[in-house]
């Protein structure tokens, strides 16, 4: 891991020199949970599918520390290094590819949290100052462990499936495409847009086996007791053998993928 | 004007030749925006469906907004939003020096020289169908048909306005590169039913960062549920925004030390 290492040492140093953009991503994610919570706040039912409005509420505050912590979002950087062709350096170097962007997204993760988290505070705080009510949380150590656990496997998934839609760009020089899928289907699959027991009953069974459930939703379930025993050992069995394949896959397209490319302006 | 309307007719042409170079992305996207619009119906429904009425809007009032929001904000995505990005990088990477160097406005060449093409599609047919269900369920005659027309267009100036002053920063903090994703964030406040916003920040949501502009105006024109007094004040608001994007432009400009000489 001593690739990781030194990127992960320069990333911060880079971070640390552009600091405007990473005030405009602390305003981005803020507003969008703000707005989520103020839709659910206006909303005329109090009692949703397994939800309170306090427990939705604080839903929301969660998802937005987490996101950062277990969302790792790189399918665009790594297209874009295809793209214009700065993967070489990575290609005839001996170092990993992979493990260069653990590196790199492990240390914005890091100040991501601190920022997400102080922002996730101060709505929390404002939303009690204007006396709404969120939900308590009853943290113990079975469910800390267990959702740390989830968050270890929605980090890999997350990052395996966007390293391998990033890799795309070996054969499609424009991936535009991608979005409409990336940002439309999985968010509401997620748990990103609403809990994912808002969805039909068909559509919740069906998530059961998808991946996506797995980013987010099951991390938040575990740690607001949504979930029994038994679906938490499904859940795992499911999440790990999505992380298998996705590895698998990563793999296949790497190798694929370099000995396809064909870097001009290099 | 003239020489406006060419170089734009110039810059359409480029584009839609360099969207039709990467035919696969472009048969694909335009597949998945297709998509896209029957998820958006089904997130609607389903968060009606636990919601009930969101302050007040029913679900029929949310999905006209939303009709309205995505065929405005597709113009922005289409005409506006990929200049400004690139508008955002030139400054850092010093490529803005040759756009200066043009007998042309610097704002209209960093608003409108990049086009993507493929998202009007999806703006057209979401036209379409927004025609059919504004007609289908909300009495329109041909003057409030015509005013949220006007009133859509004074939205895009707001938030176009809003936008550029965004990405005039770039002069000062190099690199921007959640731009857009700041931008989407606040452009996604303008899908929601707009009675969330109470007190000042319905303020900021109509007369400082107008999101309002982008769906809720012409969706309350359409449903007659506005005031002249709020429409001529939004309007007065929509051309300040512009006319201070100039101005801060000019003294950005000002300040500006290339970066590639």
């Amino acid at each position: 891991m001593k690739d990781a290492w030194s990127f992960f040492v320069v990333s911060m140093k880079d971070q640390a020199s552009y600091r405007g953009a990473i005030v405009l991503y602390f305003f981005g994610g803020l507003f969008h949970i703000g707005v989520a919570i103020l839709v659910w706040l206006n909303a005329q039912n109090t009692q949703f599918s397994g939800f309170t409005k306090p427990e939705l509420l604080t839903y929301y505050l969660l998802f937005l520390v987490l996101d950062m912590v277990l969302g790792w979002y790189i399918l665009h950087p790594v297209a874009n290094q295809i793209i214009d062709g700065r993967v070489m350096s990575y290609i005839l170097r001996p170092v990993s590819y992979l493990k260069a962007w653990i590196g790199m997204e492990l240390s914005f993760k890091l100040i991501g949290v601190l920022i997400y988290g102080t922002g996730a505070g101060i709505l929390a705080f404002v939303m009690l100052a204007y006396n709404v009510e969120l939900a308590p949380l009853h943290l113990g150590i079975q469910n800390i462990t267990l959702a740390s656990l989830a968050g270890l496997c929605a980090v890999a998934l997350t990052f395996l499936l966007n390293y391998s839609l990033g890799l795309l760009a070996f054969w499609f020089t424009e991936i535009q495409f991608v979005d409409y899928v990336y940002f439309t289907i999985i968010p509401f699959f997620s748990g990103e847009l609403m809990p994912t027991t808002f969805l039909p009953p068909l559509l919740q069974t069906i998530n059961q086996y998808l991946p996506f459930r797995y980013h987010m939703s099951f991390v938040l379930e575990i740690l607001m007791n949504k979930v029994s025993g038994g679906e938490v050992v499904k859940g795992f069995c499911v999440a790990l053998l999505w992380i298998v394949l996705y590895g698998f896959l990563t793999q296949w397209m790497w190798k694929r993928g370099t000995r396809a490319y064909m870097a001009f302006g290099q | 004007m003239k020489r406006y309307l060419t170089l734009l007719h110039n810059f359409l042409v480029i584009s839609l030749k360099r969207e039709l170079e990467y035919r696969t992305n472009t048969i694909l996207s335009v597949l998945f925006s297709f998509v896209w619009v029957v998820t958006t119906y089904i997130i609607t429904t389903v968060v009606f469906g636990q919601a009930g009425k969101i302050a007040g809007w029913s679900i029929h009032d949310a999905i006209l907004l939303i009709l309205v929001y995505y065929v405005i904000s597709t113009f922005l995505r289409t005409f506006i939003a990929p200049s400004i990005i690139d508008f955002s990088q030139n400054i850092r990477l010093g490529k803005l020096d040759l756009l200066l160097t043009k007998p042309v406005d610097v704002q209209f060449m960093t608003s409108c020289q990049k086009l993507n093409m493929i998202r009007s599609i999806r703006g057209f047919f979401m036209f379409v169908v927004l025609m059919l269900y504004a007609t289908q369920y909300y009495p329109i005659s041909l003057f409030t048909a015509c005013l949220a027309f006007v009133f859509g267009i004074l939205g895009i100036l707001g938030m176009y306005a809003a936008y550029y002053l965004l990405a005039t920063a770039s002069f000062w903090f190099e690199n921007i590169w959640n731009l857009e994703e700041l931008f989407m964030s606040m452009y996604e406040a303008g899908k929601h039913p707009f009675d969330i916003y109470q007190g000042p920040l319905r303020a900021v949501a109509l007369y400082i960062l107008p999101v309002a502009g982008i769906g809720a105006i012409p969706t309350l024109i359409i449903r007659h549920a506005i005031s002249p007094f709020t429409l001529a004040l939004f309007a007065c608001s929509t051309l300040f925004l512009f006319f201070l994007s100039r101005i801060f432009l000019r003294y950005a400009l000002r300040q500006y030390t290339s970066a590639s000489s």
